[in-house]
């Protein structure tokens, strides 16, 4: 019987069952009086509230700073609830509303305001930006400040910034004052490139130093040079075109790096680009000499900024007439030696074209072939080019000599 | 002998077996382990969907912007990132775990954060709240696009208080917070967040009901619809136009002006309210006004969690459904909860009552015209919100004898005796089976209707019986999979499965 019972008594104490929590009634006699408040205070200090509680009961005050609530338990003595609220939770500024309460049920609400501790600056939060502006006075750097209290507190509304500036060798100071715990301030560029230096300070307290780079403004337009070895167009020396020294309208010269395009327009309507970046506003383009004589405009440009004056430079030819020798049955084409502009054998890589045309003058075939040493050769083969008349046309730096060649086979064979 | 030797062989294969299983289930669980995260789409997080969970009503003022003129996009991004850190601190609060406070706040107001949350957290206290309403002011977008300031106004802030897991004190309040905020690693961070004085503060003005809704109230003689093939699914795919026609004929016909007509909350979308769905509900209350019927909608039919993390959510809902609606002549009025007082025990009466209360408040504040109802399951439960209630709704399903006096106790309960009192929902099942012992009959509900008309008609009281229609299929939703539930919720209608009348009709049926 003794075992059931005890079953029994386990069944008792270890069966489920949901918590019943029954909130105890408000008594009928509370009454509330606010014995001791606060109004304004400065961060850092700790607050006292009291309150006189009648009926018995331990209210919870609950405080809402601006992050977030909190709450507390009273010390009571009789019926003088104490709240003593320590320091380290009134260290932010701003509203506090607290509410006083007793099971469910708001007795009183209040609120006191908590105030930066300004003779305790410690800092100055600074944003400066863009950090790289143009030279010319249109374009600003700005800066944002919010100076604030041990606590990290935004100082109150009307404290006093000065901003120093360094530019152009000279230090400027401006006064600006804060507004909902920030100020700003747009800092312009001057007429120089260069850098701008700044630093605040409020209440004895300096920020860091900012920096902001000034960079030239818009180039304006410039002029080119050309250097040369000689005026022939031998297709192996090269051309070197010049910048002089590129500035922006105030005499700032552009930043290393600017790209400069330069565009030749031959005589035939061809147009070839070489470009160069600038060093110290100085940009310099290469270009290989032209094959065969033209005549070359040259001009330079800053895509979108600026171009340069029109330089016109001619090449003479460099090759002279040359000789052609047709053997193995007119087969077998020699040309050259081809000689250049003070009889040298021209450099290797001379281009040469022969054109085949048939004997009613339609085009059949074109080959092309590099001098070496001064000579090139073509082989027409029987495969390709069948026994009969044909015209060939042969093509070397502009200048061009024509044929009327048979071509045969070998009968022995 | 031989025995043990059997025995012992099967204890060897049984543990060599064991044991084999154990290693592969632990090196496959190793090798599942090594696995996980490692597909290639998932690695960089790339399909991560945004899930908006906080969505308070936000109305920027970019009038005065100073520094440079803000972008949308940008200030889309601010205020996400904002909402965010609200949200991130409200579960923390509740909590006091610091998850996400990190990605919404510098470190230097994480540490202010933090602060609260170890003292509430050694306290054994934590807060559970929502903001409801942002008015932020820009004032400041500085150039180079990575700090603003805004003051935000009036910010709408409920709050529940709990100390050791004992709720203390709900309330709540309206404040306005000056906020610095930065751009950091691509995060819109709270960098000052300072409590201001809050400088305006915005009357609500209470409005009289006008005399012809009054008279459309008291003389309300209707029911609960639904069509006969989708039941508790109106605005479905099977939605049309004709059927709905027909049965408002019908319904005219019976001498009947006012239907009461449900919106589902997540099947219509939750949050963001599909717009096809709205269309049809027009659709609807067109087919209604041409029938000279008026409609009680009622919100959020379905929905169950009235938790205040969930609040922005659900008023985002109700907000785009009465803007949508709320100038319908067809409507009259906003039923906001069916049988809301059936939750008071798994949600706590609290809890539904504080979401009823702000519900209220919301829903007259978009639409101050049209009259606001709760549908009550219990004469005894519509006491709840009485005073604030344009008028009082309740079901009834009880026995008959007992109705004359549970109104009346009512109705002697509710401060303002002009206030109408609606029986919003009552009938009687006709089924007759196995889970009512055969009981039930197509006379036994005339004789219910027949005797409850004589009642209502005497004591004068507005009606909306329950339903029009026997239905087929009755979801598991609406009363549960038990058979001796869910049968006879098939057979309150007046007109049977075959479309025929059943007897009760006649009762109906108004001169």
């Amino acid at each position: 019987m003794g075992r059931y019972i005890f079953i029994g008594l386990c069944f008792v104490l270890f069966s489920c069952g949901e918590e019943v929590k029954t909130p105890a009634a408000v008594p009928n006699d509370l009454s509330t009086t606010i014995l001791n408040s606060t109004e304004t205070i400065v961060a850092g200090e700790t607050v006292t509230l009291e309150f006189d509680i009648r009926g018995g009961v331990e209210p919870i005050l609950i405080l809402e700073k601006s992050f977030g609530p909190l709450l507390f338990h009273p010390k009571m003595n009789d019926s003088v609830a104490t709240f003593s609220i320590p320091a380290s939770h009134i260290q932010q500024s701003g509203v506090y509303n607290w509410q006083l309460t007793v099971l469910s049920k708001l007795l009183e609400v209040g609120e006191f305001k908590v105030l930066p501790k300004t003779e305790k600056t410690v800092g100055i939060e600074t944003y400066f930006g863009p950090r790289s502006i143009r030279a010319g006075g249109d374009d600003f750097s700005m800066l944002f400040m919010v100076p604030v209290d041990i606590y990290d507190n935004p100082l109150p509304d009307g404290t006093v910034v000065s901003i120093n500036k360094q530019m152009d060798q000279e230090v400027k100071v401006i006064t600006a004052l804060t507004k909902n715990g920030y100020v700003w301030k747009n800092l312009f560029s001057s007429e120089r490139a260069g850098r701008m230096l700044v630093n605040t300070s409020t209440n004895n307290i300096h920020s860091k130093e900012l920096t902001s780079m000034i960079s030239p403004s818009n180039s304006v337009d410039f002029k080119i040079t050309y250097n040369r070895v000689h005026d022939f167009a031998d297709g192996n020396q090269v051309v070197i075109f010049k910048t002089d020294q590129i500035k922006d309208r105030f005499g700032n010269t552009v930043s290393d790096g600017t790209l400069v395009n330069f565009s030749i327009e031959e005589d035939k309507g061809t147009i070839l680009k070489t470009k160069g970046s600038t060093i110290d506003g100085v940009a310099t383009g290469r270009i290989l000499h032209p094959t065969e004589a033209s005549d070359w405009r040259v001009t330079a440009y800053i895509t979108g900024e600026a171009k340069s004056n029109d330089a016109t430079l001619s090449f003479r030819t460099a090759v002279g007439d040359f000789e052609v020798q047709f053997s193995e049955n007119n087969r077998f084409v020699r040309v050259g030696p081809i000689l250049g502009f003070m009889d040298q054998l021209v450099p290797d890589g001379l281009l040469i074209t022969l054109e085949v045309y048939d004997k009613n003058g339609k085009f059949i075939e074109k080959a092309t072939t590099n001098s070496s040493k001064g000579i090139g050769l073509f082989d027409m083969e029987e495969r390709f080019f069948p026994n009969d008349d044909y015209k060939i046309k042969l093509t070397a730096a502009g200048i061009q000599r024509e044929f009327q060649v048979a071509l045969t086979s070998d009968e022995l064979e | 002998m031989n025995w043990n030797r059997l025995l012992i062989r099967i204890v060897l294969i049984i543990s060599f077996v064991g044991v084999n299983a154990l290693i592969l289930f632990g090196i496959s669980s190793v090798w599942s382990y090594l696995n996980t995260g490692a597909d290639r789409s998932s690695r960089l997080h790339l399909n991560l969907e945004e899930v908006q969970t906080y969505l308070p009503k936000v109305v920027w003022d970019t009038s005065r912007v100073e520094g440079r003129p803000i972008e949308p996009r940008t200030l889309a991004k601010i205020e996400r990132d904002y909402l965010n850190g609200w949200y991130v601190k409200n579960t923390a609060l509740f909590s006091n775990n610091r998850y996400g406070v990190k990605d919404y706040f510098t470190d230097s107001a994480q540490a202010k954060v933090s602060k609260i949350l170890d003292y509430n957290s050694s306290n054994k206290s934590s807060f559970k709240q929502t903001t409801l309403e942002h008015n932020p002011k820009l004032d400041f977008y500085s150039a180079d696009g990575t700090q603003i300031y805004f003051t935000d106004t009036n910010v709408e802030l409920y709050q529940e208080a709990y100390d050791n897991g004992v709720p203390i004190l709900e309330k709540e309040e309206t404040t306005s917070y000056k906020v610095i905020m930065l751009l950091e690693d691509g995060f819109w961070r709270i960098r000052h967040f300072t409590k201001a004085e809050n400088s305006e503060i915005r009357q609500k003005q209470a409005e009289v009901l006008s005399d012809s809704i009054q008279n459309l109230l008291k003389n309300m003689k209707g029911l609960n619809y639904y069509p006969q093939d989708t039941p508790w699914d109106v605005f479905g795919k099977k939605y049309s136009d004709s059927t709905i026609a027909k049965d408002f004929g019908l319904i005219k016909n019976m001498g009947l002006n006012t239907i009461r007509i449900f919106i589902p909350y997540e099947d219509f979308g939750a949050a963001h309210v599909d717009g096809k769905k709205l269309e049809k509900v027009k659709s609807l209350l067109d087919i209604a006004h041409e029938n000279q019927l008026m409609a009680v909608v009622t919100l959020f039919d379905f929905y169950g969690n009235y938790d205040v993390f969930d609040w922005t959510l659900t008023h985002r809902h109700a907000e785009q459904v009465v803007n949508a609606l709320k100038e319908h002549p067809a409507l009259l009025a906003w039923d906001l909860k069916n049988e809301p007082d059936l939750d008071f025990n798994s949600r706590q009466k609290s809890v539904v009552m504080a979401w009823l209360r702000k519900m209220h408040e919301k829903v007259h504040s978009w639409d101050p015209k049209h009259p606001i109802t709760v549908g009550w399951a219990t004469p005894e439960a519509a006491i709840n919100l009485s005073d604030k209630l344009d008028f009082i709704s309740f079901h009834y399903y009880r026995d008959i004898s007992e109705f004359k006096s549970s109104f009346d106790k009512l109705k002697s309960s509710v401060t303002d005796s002009n206030k109408p009192i609606v029986l919003q929902e009552y009938g009687v099942s006709s089924y007759s089976g196995l889970w009512n012992g055969f009981r039930g009959s197509d006379e036994y509900q005339a004789e219910y209707y027949k005797e409850m008309q004589s009642i209502l008609k005497e004591a004068d009281i507005p009606f909306l019986f329950w339903t029009l229609y026997d239905f087929t299929q009755v979801p598991n939703s609406v009363v549960g999979w038990r058979p001796w539930r869910k049968q006879p919720q098939k057979h309150y209608g007046c007109i049977g499965l075959d479309g025929k009348p059943k007897p009760a009709m006649k009762y109906l049926t108004q001169e």
